[in-house]
């Protein structure tokens, strides 16, 4: 098989191979390996979800090979499975290529059992063979294929290994789509009468129609509706009907059928290893997942790796050395003497020395402060990456999140909003609803501090383990009352989230490095020159008193919360970056001007408040400008607000002394 | 091919590339996965440079 170039008028008119099947299990090797670099990527027609598709010449014919998205069962949940289902509906491929994971075989089989059911020209990838057998595991395709009546190829994508068979079961497929399957009489009589009132044309089968209104798909509902026209009314009652009888226990009903067909079609096709040993990374990840062990899990993760390494270690250790002793002691003096002693000009002094001076405080702020904790939450973050531990994180929070109208995929977001929110706020576009997006980037702009800022605040507040208490309880108060109101307010149901999880492992050491390297050359190389122009601007306002009067105009809102007028210099530093503000909130505490309680208060309300510009921005971008507008708004009064709240708690409880 | 560091997809790097957010100076230097959007970092150019070398010294080695 070789690829080949074909006009988009042409293509159309092409046989058409589509690949589905569940994500990771090699559909995007395979697909490479059939079209070579004729690729075009593009969004399917009314979604964000991409489809590739290219050409292959098979058997001296040109083919149009898709490669659909991920995708778990033929009735579907998310978006991208809606689309690959669309792909099989709406362009009816010649060849539905199945892939599966032979080390999943089991599992898997069920949407092979949909696909022949549903009346499509399956042939059936067994994927990723060479590690099935690495495993230890044999199996019997034969047998797998005369059971299932459809061709089964054994592959490994990834190693070229299969390409041929497919290649040639795909020019061979004829007509047939596979043996019956056939379930229990209960479930076999209720669909054939809704079978029976189905009169429409549909691309699937008249079966596999049934069971997806039985299941009671909306899409496919729908679809019914506009074919059926009169006699959709009656349909919909026998649906409901049978519904009723079975309790809405059809799903379960079904599963555990469908899970039964493929006991007996996997009999004496797979040869398990004597010793099926688990591993500590299958026992770790069932710990991860699930609440009771979960939850420990994560507060250990947290305490250790968060406010021991990053907090105690990287803002606490390494700041002390780098800003204090190197930078305080040793270089800014140096500097300052040195450019004072061979520029006379005073302003060009500031500029480079002075209080808001490019090097005294910008690479000061950018090296002594900022890039030690960085690191360190670089090197944590590398460590929970490359264990696999996020997917399950996602997974163990699946639950919870649902409460605020989002599901376990947020954490996406919310995770690399520890990172940077900006770039979090992008990536809320891949959630699924409208509704969970702007849930998201609300609760982004609202309760995520990025890493530099979250890791200033421990290591300042640890040096005052009640306000560091208290930070805590307000933050989480404030994320879990934000996002359940913003659930219950905002219209819709949350979505439902699967995920396929990749096994964990031990965290290599080079990848830590590798990475840790790469997010810090970037970060660093990205701070730097937003710290100088920070700088010089600062450097602007004292010349010409700009600064002064912005100052003095936050003068009452920073009395209003206890504050005295200089902290308002680090909410001015936040709306630059975030990490500059605690910056600055770091230099507040080391002048002391501000005492516990002060502290406290600051740190809750800087991590409150509003997002940096670049964040603001890229609301704008994604959510529109009513939406970004109003976050902004209320985010701020909630910052400010809680501000006053809590510092009124605090004198009049004298919680804090 | 990269594998992402989140949900463990495999993709080929240029399958991954966006125009990003816009928040980096200089472009976007993540490389983000077309199933779940998480960023992932690209391997240091010098490094690949450094192992392609290592893998071929082992080639010529084996031969």
């Amino acid at each position: 098989m070789s690829a080949s170039a074909v006009t988009p008028d042409s293509i159309q008119h092409l046989r058409r191979v589509a690949l589905v099947g569940n994500p990771n299990v090699g559909k995007s090797v395979l697909f490479n390996a059939l079209t070579g670099s004729y690729v075009t990527v593009s969004n399917y027609p009314g979604t964000s979800v991409e489809v590739s598709r290219g050409s292959a010449t098979i058997a001296d014919e040109t083919w149009q090979v898709i490669d659909t998205p991920g995708m778990y069962a033929v009735h579907t949940i998310t978006e991208e499975e809606r689309v690959a289902r669309e792909i099989l509906l709406n362009e009816k491929p010649d060849v539905v290529l199945h892939v599966l994971d032979a080390r999943n075989l089991e599992r898997m089989l069920a949407m092979t059992i949909q696909l022949i059911e549903a009346g499509l020209p399956v042939v059936l990838v067994v994927n990723i063979m060479d590690e099935a057998e690495r495993m230890g595991l044999s199996f019997d395709l034969s047998l797998l294929q005369q059971r299932l009546g459809i061709p089964v190829i054994a592959a490994a994508t990834a190693r070229k290994r299969g390409i041929e068979e497919i290649k040639t079961a795909v020019a061979g497929l004829g007509t047939s789509c596979g043996l019956p399957i056939s379930y229990s009489r209960l479930l076999e009589r209720d669909i054939a009468e809704v079978s029976r009132l189905l009169q429409g044309q549909y691309v699937l089968s008249r079966r596999a129609m049934a069971l997806l209104l039985l299941q009671g798909d909306e899409e496919v509902t729908g679809l019914a509706g506009q074919q059926e026209g009169e006699q959709y009314p009656i349909l919909a009652e026998k649906v409901r009907e049978i519904a009723f009888e079975r309790r809405e226990s059809f799903h379960l009903d079904l599963s555990m059928e469908r899970k039964e067909i493929v006991n007996r079609l996997v009999r004496g096709v797979i040869t398990l290893p004597d010793k099926r040993r688990e591993t500590w990374g299958s026992r770790l990840s069932t710990l991860a997942v699930q609440p009771l062990t979960g939850i420990p899990l994560l507060f250990i993760t947290l305490y250790f790796g968060l406010y021991k390494f990053v907090g105690d270690f990287g803002a606490g250790t390494l700041v002390d050395f780098l800003e204090g002793e190197l930078f305080e002691k040793l270089f800014n003096p140096w500097i300052t003497n040195l450019v004072t002693g061979w520029i006379p000009w005073w302003w060009l002094q500031e500029l480079l020395v002075g209080e808001y001076g490019i090097i005294t405080l910008g690479l000061r702020y950018a090296v002594g402060i900022i890039l030690p904790i960085v690191t360190t939450f670089f090197i944590f973050f590398s460590i929970l990456e490359d264990a696999g531990y996020l997917p399950r994180l996602a997974l163990l929070v699946d639950r919870g999140f649902k409460w605020f109208g989002l599901s376990g995929r947020s954490v996406i977001p919310m995770v690399l909003g520890f990172g940077c929110s900006t770039m979090a706020t992008m990536v809320t576009r891949t959630l699924e609803t409208v509704r969970e997006r702007v849930i998201a980037t609300l609760l982004l702009a609202l309760a995520i501090p990025c890493s530099a800022q979250l890791g200033v605040i421990l290591a300042l507040l640890a040096r005052t383990p009640g306000g560091l208490l208290v930070w805590i309880v307000c933050m989480t108060l404030l994320f879990v009352l934000v996002g359940v109101l913003a659930g219950k307010l905002l219209p819709g149901e949350a979505p439902m989230f699967y995920m396929e999880l990749p096994p964990m492992r031990l965290p290599q050491l080079s990848n830590v490095l590798t990475k840790t390297y790469t997010r810090m050359q970037w970060y660093f190389l990205e701070i730097l020159p937003l710290f100088v122009l920070a700088s010089v601007l600062m450097w602007l306002g004292k010349i010409t008193h700009g600064m002064e009067k912005l100052v003095n105009a936050m003068t009452p809102l920073m009395q209003g919360i206890g504050l005295p007028k200089e902290a308002a210099i680090a909410f001015i530093f936040g709306f630059f970056r975030r990490d500059y503000g605690a910056a600055g909130l770091y230099d507040l505490q080391s002048k002391g001007l501000l005492d516990g309680r002060q502290l406290t208060v600051a740190a809750v309300t800087l991590t409150l408040f509003i997002p940096c510009v670049a964040q603001f921005l890229m609301m704008l971008k994604e959510r529109g400008w009513k939406v970004s507008l109003a976050i902004f708004v209320f985010v701020s009064l909630l910052a400010f607000g809680s501000g006053y709240l809590l510092n009124q708690l605090l004198v009049t409880t004298r919680l804090l002394g | 091919m990269i594998r992402c560091g989140f949900c463990g997809d495999e993709f080929d790097e240029s399958e991954g590339t966006q125009p990003g957010c816009g928040a980096c100076v200089g472009g976007c230097h993540g490389i983000h996965c077309p199933r779940c959007g998480y960023k992932n970092i690209p391997e240091p150019a010098f490094l690949k440079r450094l192992k392609s070398m290592v893998t071929r010294n082992d080639k010529e080695h084996d031969q």
